[in-house]
């Protein structure tokens, strides 16, 4: 995707279905091995995982100063990307809702390699509020 | 490794315990493309946006995690084709937390000829605190 | 279906009502809001709707849970 200027994050504007950005990467070894020892699997087959395809997909598009928390992920794997092949990604917003009050949004992204194989379907569901949570992990709560 | 005739309900799945090292947060998050600053590498970023005095390990650490009980009890062949991990964070996961994440058979149902089944997945703290509860699911022949 | 919900983690402090009577009507309350009628879904939930409603619980679970 080219180089172009982030668009500052919006939650009233942000619309579902909304297209994030579509991206390719080519998967490495040293992603693979830094995959499997963070998580402490030497078998760990998608690190995929680990380049968060959804969270990507946004953050090419937009600027988000307000920040996100993570507060569920959901994921289909179809099969194992392969070091040294290309990754193709395409993202999109897929819904968005209040929950007693609180910005949500769904995030969705779909890995194809090279040679045309569905890797993996990620979705993210997102509260667009971090500091709500954070009042409950504050220090003093501890 | 499971298949159908050998899968029953509230059959435990291989559980596992991980330990949370800011090194591990570290090089998960260096597993991506974009070299950017969140609330898993840059400690000031998690206490402006959340208060916080820690930084979070990524939610999608614990998704690895229960991916991986899944792949051991079902197998690489089923799971990494047919599997599906759909998990709730229920609480922060920080650098010396240790998680363990266990599952167990929840039930099954027939889709096209095959056999779809499900697992309840939970990861727990060292406190005995639920960090995320969710299912997994997988289809044998 | 109880013990699906019950057995699969501890709700907290969320409230789940499961309201079975005649007629094979069962009505799933979670925190005050319908999540489940049979009477509506036009039969008993099988194993994918029962997953649905896990998750529901999951997600409230999320926005209410007290670290």
């Amino acid at each position: 995707m080219a180089d172009t200027e982030l668009k500052i994050f919006d939650y009233d504007k942000a619309q579902i279905g909304e297209e994030l950005g579509s991206y390719e990467y080519t998967l490495t070894q040293k992603m693979l091995d830094d995959f499997r020892t963070s998580v402490d699997d030497p078998e760990a087959p998608f690190p995929t995982l680990g380049v968060k395809h959804d969270a990507t997909a946004f953050a090419m598009v937009y600027d988000d100063p307000i920040g996100t928390v993570n507060a569920g992920n959901e994921v289909e794997f179809f099969n194992p990307p392969v070091v040294g092949k290309k990754v193709h990604v395409t993202g999109r917003i897929a819904d968005k809702y209040l929950r007693r009050d609180k910005p949500y949004i769904v995030i969705e992204a779909t890995a194809v390699d090279e040679d045309g194989r569905l890797l993996e379907k990620l979705s993210t569901y997102q509260l667009k509020k971090p500091d709500e949570l954070g009042k409950k992990w504050h220090p003093e709560q501890k | 490794m499971a298949s159908r005739t050998k899968i029953e309900p509230d059959q435990k799945l291989p559980s596992v315990t991980k330990a949370i090292t800011t090194d591990s947060i570290l090089q998960f998050e260096s597993c991506g493309i974009l070299d950017r600053e969140n609330i898993h590498n840059n400690p000031a970023l998690a206490a402006k946006r959340l208060g916080t005095t820690y930084t979070l390990a990524s939610g999608r650490m614990s998704i690895t995690f229960a991916a991986e009980i899944m792949r051991k009890f079902f197998g690489p062949e089923v799971f990494n084709h047919t599997g599906t991990v759909n998990l709730k964070f229920l609480r922060p996961v920080k650098a010396g937390d240790t998680i363990s994440v266990s599952g167990a058979v929840s039930g099954s149902e027939e889709i096209d000829g095959k056999t779809r089944v499900s697992v309840n997945l939970f990861c727990d703290n060292q406190d005995g605190n639920r960090t995320a509860v969710g299912i997994g699911t997988a289809v044998v022949e | 279906m109880a013990t699906e919900f019950f057995r699969s983690d501890a709700p907290g402090d969320v409230a789940i009502k499961m309201t079975p009577s005649d007629k094979g009507r069962l009505e799933v309350y979670l925190d005050g809001d319908k999540i489940f009628d049979r009477k509506e879904a036009g039969a008993f939930p099988d194993l994918s709707k029962v997953n649905e409603l896990k998750m529901a619980i999951a997600e409230k679970l999320f926005e209410l849970e007290e670290a």
